[in-house]
């Protein structure tokens, strides 16, 4: 083995080489030496595991940051300060307060005593503070502060709401005038008020530290930088003196204080980037909060909260570059960037263990609340769910997200009136906007309140008339169809139909023949849905896009059932089972087995049904519920009304979905289960909100029949009667030789003659 | 081609005698090879198995070519440059998105994966703190390299030469493995 390297020059690289740490020309050069080095070559081979721990492993890293601590701190307490008592004239007044600290109680106890909110600077050099230095200068200053373990400061999120709430934000508002409000809203022990007297040729500033309970000034400061100084330098030295003059326990001299632009960015023009980013994302300006974090990361291609930002507006993929930097973040945002790797590594449990544990530490972190109620929600737990979104209202009574999720959640428990509440507060707190009215009438809709629900979707419509992309135009349409305006949900779809979005035109001119489709009117239905069909052919020549011609062609089939056509039927079951298998998206399988078997081909409904099976038994969710679907219309056809019965409860088990509940109602009838029946369309007659309800308006209306026949047969003639008025009602004008419509006049008549 | 010492392992001497038909001279200098690339390539390509791939293609590429070149420059100029464009390649057909993923998932297999030494990360936390006894410099370029500085930024904020800092690096080193060496033989 040879013992020495070929050149000593670059021999003395190598450890740089196995850090990372040489740039590429470096490394380059460096690379053909150990081609042609031994020496080096074997030294580095030798080394290479623990090369690769100190190059990627994080236990490491920290080692590495504790051992630099010592110094850092002490370099930043001492050399900083050092410097700008030299450089100008520092007036500090310290008034000592004696403060009564228990040392038997924990850090945590002396952290919640221990709060200060730090105020936006007056910029008074620029009264409209233009530039913003006085809110950036807040938000480096509370970024700082907030990595001691021995001060709980008021975070930036809660500052703004406050700020909000006492309607004290933007130009115009001299942070002292409302300083003492916020510090009672926030419950801070004290206050830190600052000005901006000087911008060039260097920065000053003054602050004030307030205790809020007296009004006392605990300390005042003075910071004139250096011409070469930034605001980031600036704030270093202001924490370090206000960290001094709070006599906190002796420990907090001895924690890592690092530089408050190694935990943003050392570019004040990316963070004035990110800063805008921030405000924009706050106000729902998504596009251009976008616009500003890639702008900001352009900038500083290591700023690890723009990149984190970016992961949850634009591209989740982007949090691995913010896991790659993640040391250029404060402590919690640190555990946030480790929340969403987990979210998006599918390690949900992961997630919501860091969530928590940035609650137990930041409790009133609303944006911790909301991620974690989230999750809480999307496991069903919705009890949990409400109890952290009620907290972020406690919190922060203008969330506007908290009152919309609280509506949803409460609806999704059953507590109607909680969440119309809810749903009201939003739209209190945004009348102007679409959404609350939105959510508004869906509770409302989905809880029977068909007028109600109207006037909000109306609302949504006056608002934004092409909302999430027409979907509230097509509920307030539905909605209208359902309460019998026939012609203002015709002019609904109309207007969608003859809109610029391809996709929403064809589905609305489906939704244009499920109007006299509703009303039994099938022959009208079936031109309406032929010349959708011609459109969407069209539309498929010029864009290669099929749309919704395959829920066409279903309904078609459905139209051709009632007629008792079942080779028709069957056609048209074929044809939207093959367009949707082209797009690869399979769908109506458990349809087209429904109608041969209603045709008494049930042999191939069989072959149907084994094929969904199997796929169920392989683990593809969405062909359980089919399956038992298929079984249940196969065991209808043959009579096997109990298994009928049997096969529906398990599809419905399976899914929530509309058509499983109003087959397995059939079913019931079928079994004479009149209780059942009764039990589960009152159910879902009332819930309007439910998407298929009209596209299987034939079963929708029908339900009403199903509902006379099982209050007839358990004695209860008023509600029979109303019933079936209400099924002839809505077909009044439909298609002669309907049997249920025949039938239901003669049970109406004679219900009437006896009563 | 002549060697550059007599102390190193003449790469290129290597070659001239594999390429006149020297069986063994060829088995060292792919011996070489493969160790150094390894190196190079885990350095450059965060998927290790996409890493090993890359060496073994490199590898194939130069053993069916290389016996019938006459370099201009040096065989060892021009095996890196085979094992450089693989790379590029490598990095361009895996797209940067897909880098992102690899890293990703990558990441997670990392922090879960222990070296091959289990008790190495034990054992160099130990040295690291014996170093830092004497040498406080070490961790702070060490951590102002986590931070993302460069060479040029880190010895300014040290006020050092960039001379000074490989020197300082390379001493660092030679009393980390001495120390590693030490509480392995424990």
């Amino acid at each position: 083995m040879t013992d020495r390297c070929t050149d000593k020059r670059l021999g003395d690289m190598l450890y740089a080489f196995e850090a990372g740490m040489l740039n590429d020309s470096d490394r380059e050069t460096f690379e053909i030496h150990l081609l042609e080095c031994r020496y080096c070559s074997n030294r580095a081979t030798r080394f290479a595991d623990a090369a690769r721990l100190i190059r990627h492993d994080s236990s490491i890293r920290e080692e590495v940051a504790r051992l630099d601590t010592g110094t850092t701190a002490t370099r930043k307490k001492w050399t900083r300060s050092i410097a700008v008592l030299a450089a100008a004239a520092v007036v500090i007044l310290l008034i000592s307060t004696p403060w009564h600290i228990d040392f038997h109680t924990g850090d945590e106890a002396i952290a919640r005593e221990n709060s200060l909110v730090v105020m936006y600077f007056d910029n008074l050099v620029d009264s409209e503070d233009s530039l913003r230095l006085g809110e950036i200068a807040a938000n480096l200053l509370i970024t700082d502060l907030s990595e001691s373990r021995y001060i709980q400061v008021v975070a930036v999120q809660r500052l703004y709401d406050v700020l909000k709430l006492l309607d004290r934000h933007g130009p115009g508002f001299s942070s002292r005038d409302v300083a003492s409000e916020v510090a009672r809203e926030t419950k801070s022990a004290w206050l830190l008020t600052g000005s901006i007297l000087q911008i060039d040729p260097s920065i000053v500033v003054t602050a004030e530290l307030t205790e809020t309970s007296t009004g006392a000034s605990l300390a005042a400061f003075r910071i004139d930088g250096q011409p070469e100084d930034n605001l980031f330098a600036l704030v270093d030295d202001l924490t370090v003196q206000i960290k001094n003059s709070l006599s906190l326990p002796v420990a907090a001299n001895e924690e890592r204080d690092p530089l408050v632009a190694d935990m943003t960015s050392h570019s004040p023009e990316a963070y004035r980037h990110y800063f805008e980013g921030l405000d924009h994302r706050r106000e729902f300006r998504f596009a251009s909060a976008i616009t500003s974090f890639e702008r900001a990361v352009e900038l500083d291609s290591s700023f690890a909260m723009a990149y984190y930002h970016l992961s949850g507006l634009k591209d989740r993929r982007l949090i691995s570059r913010a896991v790659q930097f993640l040391d250029r973040a404060t402590h919690k945002e640190q555990l946030y960037i480790r929340s969403r790797e987990a979210v998006i590594l599918g390690n949900r449990q992961l997630a919501i263990d860091i969530l928590q544990e940035i609650l137990e530490k930041h409790p009133e972190d609303k944006t911790a609340l909301h991620r974690l109620a989230g999750q809480m929600s999307l496991l069903n737990q919705h009890a949990r769910a409400i109890e952290l979104w009620n907290k972020v209202v406690s919190v922060d009574p203008l969330d506007r997200n908290a009152h919309n999720y609280l509506a949803y959640a409460y609806d999704v428990i059953g507590d109607t009136e909680r969440a119309l509440a809810a749903a009201d507060r939003y739209v209190e707190l945004a009348p102007s906007t679409p959404n609350p009215h939105d959510t508004r009438g869906e509770i409302l809709a989905r809880n029977g309140r068909l007028k109600d629900a109207i006037e909000a979707y109306e609302r949504v419509y006056e608002l934004e008339p092409d909302f999430l992309n027409y979907e509230s135009l097509f509920k307030l349409g539905r909605l209208l169809v359902y309460q019998g305006d026939y012609a203002r949900a015709e002019e609904c779809f109309e207007e969608i139909a003859a809109g610029q979005r391809i996709l929403a035109s064809s589905v609305a001119r489906t939704f244009l023949a499920l109007i006299p489709m509703y009303q039994g009117k099938f022959e009208d239905a079936l031109g309406v849905l032929n010349e959708g069909i011609s459109l969407d052919s069209l539309e498929q020549q010029k864009t290669g896009q099929i749309h919704d011609k395959s829920t066409k062609h279903f309904l078609k089939a459905r139209i051709f059932v009632e007629r008792s056509n079942h080779a028709m039927a069957q056609q048209e079951l074929a044809k939207a089972v093959e367009i949707q298998a082209s797009i690869g998206l399979p769908a109506y399988r458990n349809m087209y087995a429904q109608v041969l078997a209603e045709g008494g081909e049930t042999n191939g409904a069989e072959e149907i049904a084994e094929v969904l099976g199997e796929e169920s038994r392989q683990g593809v969710a969405s062909s359980q519920p089919a399956y038992w679907y298929a079984m249940g219309c196969i065991n209808m056809a043959k009579g096997e009304t109990e298994q009928a019965v049997t096969s529906f409860e398990r599809a419905v088990a399976a899914s929530a979905g509309y058509e499983y509940n109003i087959m397995l109602a059939q079913a019931y009838v079928m079994a004479e289960r009149y209780a059942d029946v009764i039990a589960l369309l009152k159910d879902l007659q009332t819930n309007y909100a439910q998407d298929s309800r009209l596209g299987l308006c034939i079963w929708t209306v029908k339900s009403y029949y199903y509902l006379g026949f099982a209050y007839e047969h358990i004695g209860q003639v008023d509600d029979a009667i109303r019933s079936y008025e209400e099924f002839l009602r809505i077909w009044a004008n439909a298609d002669p030789c309907l049997s249920e419509v025949d039938d239901a006049r003669e049970r109406l008549a004679r219900l009437k003659s006896q009563s | 081609m002549p060697s550059r010492s007599n102390t190193g392992l003449e790469i290129n001497d290597l070659c001239s005698r594999a390429q006149a038909g020297d069986r063994q001279a060829e088995a060292i200098l792919l011996k070489h090879l493969t160790v150094s690339f390894r190196l190079i390539a885990q350095q450059r390509i965060w998927n290790q198995h996409d890493a090993e791939e890359i060496v073994q293609e490199t590898l194939t590429t130069i053993q069916a070519k290389y016996k019938n070149i006459e370099f201009e420059t040096s065989f060892a100029s021009w095996s890196y440059r085979v094992l450089s464009n693989k790379i590029f390649d490598h990095i361009k057909k895996k797209g940067a998105q897909k880098r992102l993923i690899e890293k990703m998932s990558d990441r997670s297999d990392m922090t879960r994966s222990k070296p091959s030494d289990p008790g190495l990360r034990r054992r160099l936390v130990k040295c690291f703190r014996e170093l830092s006894k004497v040498n406080n410099r070490h961790a702070r370029i060490l951590n102002l390299h986590y931070q993302g500085y460069d060479t040029g930024q880190i010895c300014s904020k040290l006020g050092i030469t960039e001379n000074n800092f490989y020197v300082l690096l390379s001493r660092a080193r030679a009393a980390l493995e001495k120390c590693l060496n030490k509480e392995e033989g424990k």
